[in-house]
């Protein structure tokens, strides 16, 4: 076994420049490696020299969110994706099974015609080519069977990608369809073509933008909570065990004091003596555990206080990141000189040329693209004419609610308004694709049953108050966009 | 079965290879950080689930780095204008850093990967060419040739002041 080598600050220097340009042996470059990592003086030293290496050293210096191993922690907690298969992914597999066996059947079946061959007796060397041939499976069989498997292969990918475009945003999906249905109808919808237009095919409107943008992130300290909860069981159950050493340590005690209070006989006195003394002593142990038990009383609520403590700054630093990706959306939107026409309740709403629109779109995406849910294929459909555009910016699950809704036409639109009003609310605003009406919060699961009663289908975002039932006076402001 | 991991040894074992990693899908990914702490945490269970406390520390750095690379690789690259890593320097090393970090965004997936394993992670020749399944001689020429990328590709930043 060769000795591991180990670098001093001297061996440092001496070896800087074969390190910098990577021309070190591994075991030294590892030595090298492991001596920065303890000696700040050498690394800083190192550091001076701006080599590439160095820098891309230097950009890894990152540091790690503190609640990460807790995440980690709560994430291994639960059961592993392996062990819940949807069904989609049983039939994926069965089906990768039947492939691999049918694979090894024609790899079976090739081998055993090659085996037999071998084993024929030497009369079949003198076989003409065709007669050969004809011993061995034929191109047809061999092309039905490829063909067999490909046709497999095929279905087992597009079965594949069928899964996982339905484990993607599945909203975007149904929204989706629900546009492409809707689209047929926009046609036949009063959108006020003059009559004589209808008969002939009439240039196709730009169809409106619909982005939604979550500037919170997901709440990570989930493990942090979790942490919290255990160590809130822990403190009970101590507090419990003190109250029970408590009442322990007052009989105990009342023993001692009544047995050292009595009058023995001599004879009486030794046992006597000694039971008190037993007692005392047990008395003794008690109130030792007793105060290692009020330390760890201690010790768990002020690791409770500290992970609140640190609960709390994750979620006011989530919030402030939160609202400067807030903030940055709408300074884009606003360096690109884009007026709204509404801003209020989470919603903007704007008409603007297509190369601003797509500018917008870049803008957002470059606050962070994962938070973009865009709802209408912006990239794809942008044309060459003005584009409506609205974006729903979304933070915590308390939220303005923000609905989807495939109405089928402004006549249903129309029946909607009227419905907000009889419930006692108001329509605040109001667009080809987007309207903003508050109603009554009491009224709301009313309100959702005359849509279900009007039949049109609704996808609920936002709000933590939408689905709880547990409703209370005032109003609720809810923005709503037409999928058609 | 996966094996049960009892909280020291989770910690240890976190604690010792997440900053390489964090650092790793970081900078693969373009700079989300967000983004790369997702990755980052649902690289450490599924290769912390496949693994055992007995496990090197090599072992379980190899299987993390391969399984980040494998989820970084169908991410889509934005470049990050985040410069929350950068306090306490002084303006010119910021700009030398920020220089460096988009002339490494600009390489293709391949090229920054090798260049992020040495240069960053620092690992041995051997165990780039394990994660990666090639060569150990193939990784030392690629890695050569990847540093001369980097290096035309910072020229070309400054030559276009981006």
């Amino acid at each position: 076994m060769e000795d591991k080598v180990v670098f001093g600050c001297e061996e440092i220097r001496k070896r800087l420049k074969p390190f910098l340009e990577d021309l070190l042996a591994e075991d030294e470059y590892q030595a090298y490696i492991t001596h920065l990592d303890t000696c700040s003086k050498c690394k800083e030293h190192v550091g001076r020299f701006g080599s590439l290496s160095n820098q891309l050293w230097e950009l890894g210096d990152i540091k790690v969110p503190a609640d990460f191993l807790s995440t980690v922690r709560f994430n291994m907690s639960e059961p592993a994706p392996e062990e819940s298969q949807t069904p989609a992914e049983k039939k994926r597999n069965n089906l990768f099974a039947v492939i691999v066996i049918l694979a090894l059947i024609s790899a079976g079946a090739a081998a055993g015609m090659m085996y037999f061959k071998k084993d024929k007796p030497p009369v079949m060397v003198t076989r003409t080519i065709q007669e050969k041939k004809a011993l061995s499976p034929s191109d047809s069989e061999s092309k039905a069977l490829l063909n067999e498997l490909q046709s497999i292969a095929v279905s087992l990918g597009a079965s594949d990608k069928k899964a996982k475009s339905r484990e993607a945003a599945t909203e975007t999906t149904v929204e989706k369809t629900a546009e492409a249905a809707a689209d047929a109808d926009e046609g036949a919808a009063d959108d006020g073509a003059p009559p004589e237009a209808k008969g002939a095919k009439a240039p196709q409107k730009p169809k409106p933008l619909h982005w939604h943008f979550q500037y919170m992130d997901k709440f990570k300290d989930d493990g942090l909570k979790k942490d919290i909860q255990a160590m809130d069981a822990k403190l009970q159950q101590a507090l419990e065990a003190k109250e029970k050493l408590a009442a322990e340590m007052a009989v105990l005690k009342q023993k001692a004091e009544t047995e050292f209070g009595k009058q023995y006989t001599k004879k009486e006195q030794a046992t006597k003596a000694g039971v008190a003394m037993q007692a005392a002593d047990d008395l003794r142990k008690k109130t030792e555990e007793s105060k290692s038990l009020l330390s760890e009383i201690n010790f768990l609520k002020e690791g409770k206080q500290d992970a609140e403590y640190m609960s709390r700054q994750i979620s006011e630093d989530r919030r402030r990141k939160g609202l400067e990706r807030k903030g940055k959306v709408m300074d884009a939107l606003a360096a690109l000189n884009i007026r709204f026409e509404y801003q209020n309740h989470g919603v903007v709403a704007f008409s603007t040329t297509a190369e601003k629109a797509k500018d917008a779109l870049q803008k957002i995406l470059s606050v962070s693209p994962s938070a973009l849910n865009d709802f209408t294929s912006a990239v794809n459909v942008l044309s060459e004419t003005d584009q409506r555009v609205s974006i729903y910016l979304s933070g915590d699950a308390d939220n303005d609610l923000h609905w989807h809704a495939k109405s089928g036409g402004s006549a249903k639109r129309s029946d909607l308004f009227n419905a907000v009003r009889e419930l006692g609310g108001s329509v605040e605003y109001e667009s080809s694709n987007m309207a903003v009406f508050s109603v009554p919060k009491a009224e709301l699961d009313d309100l959702r049953v005359r849509m279900q009663a009007m039949r049109i289908a609704l996808t609920e975002f936002g709000g933590s108050t939408s689905k709880d039932g547990v409703l209370s006076s005032g109003p609720v402001t809810v923005s709503v966009y037409f999928t058609s | 079965m996966a094996y049960q991991w009892d909280d020291s040894s989770l910690r240890s074992a976190v604690e010792l290879h997440q900053r390489k990693v964090f650092a790793l899908a970081v900078h693969l990914i373009g700079g989300d950080k967000d983004k790369a702490y997702d990755i980052a945490s649902g690289v450490f269970v599924d290769t912390l689930r496949a693994s055992f406390p007995l496990d090197t520390d090599n072992s379980l750095l190899i299987g993390l780095i391969r399984r980040t690379i494998e989820k970084c690789r169908d991410v889509k690259v934005v470049p990050s204008l985040d410069d929350s890593g950068f306090e306490g320097l002084s303006a010119e090393k910021r700009g030398s850093l920020r220089m460096i970090r988009a002339s490494l965004q600009s390489l293709p997936f391949e090229v920054r990967t090798l260049l992020l394993l040495r240069d960053q992670v620092h690992l041995p020749y051997k165990h780039i060419s394990s994660v990666l399944g090639i060569s150990e001689n193939d990784a030392r020429i690629q890695t050569t040739q990847a540093r001369v990328k980097l290096r035309k590709a910072v020229e070309e930043v400054i030559a276009h002041g981006r």
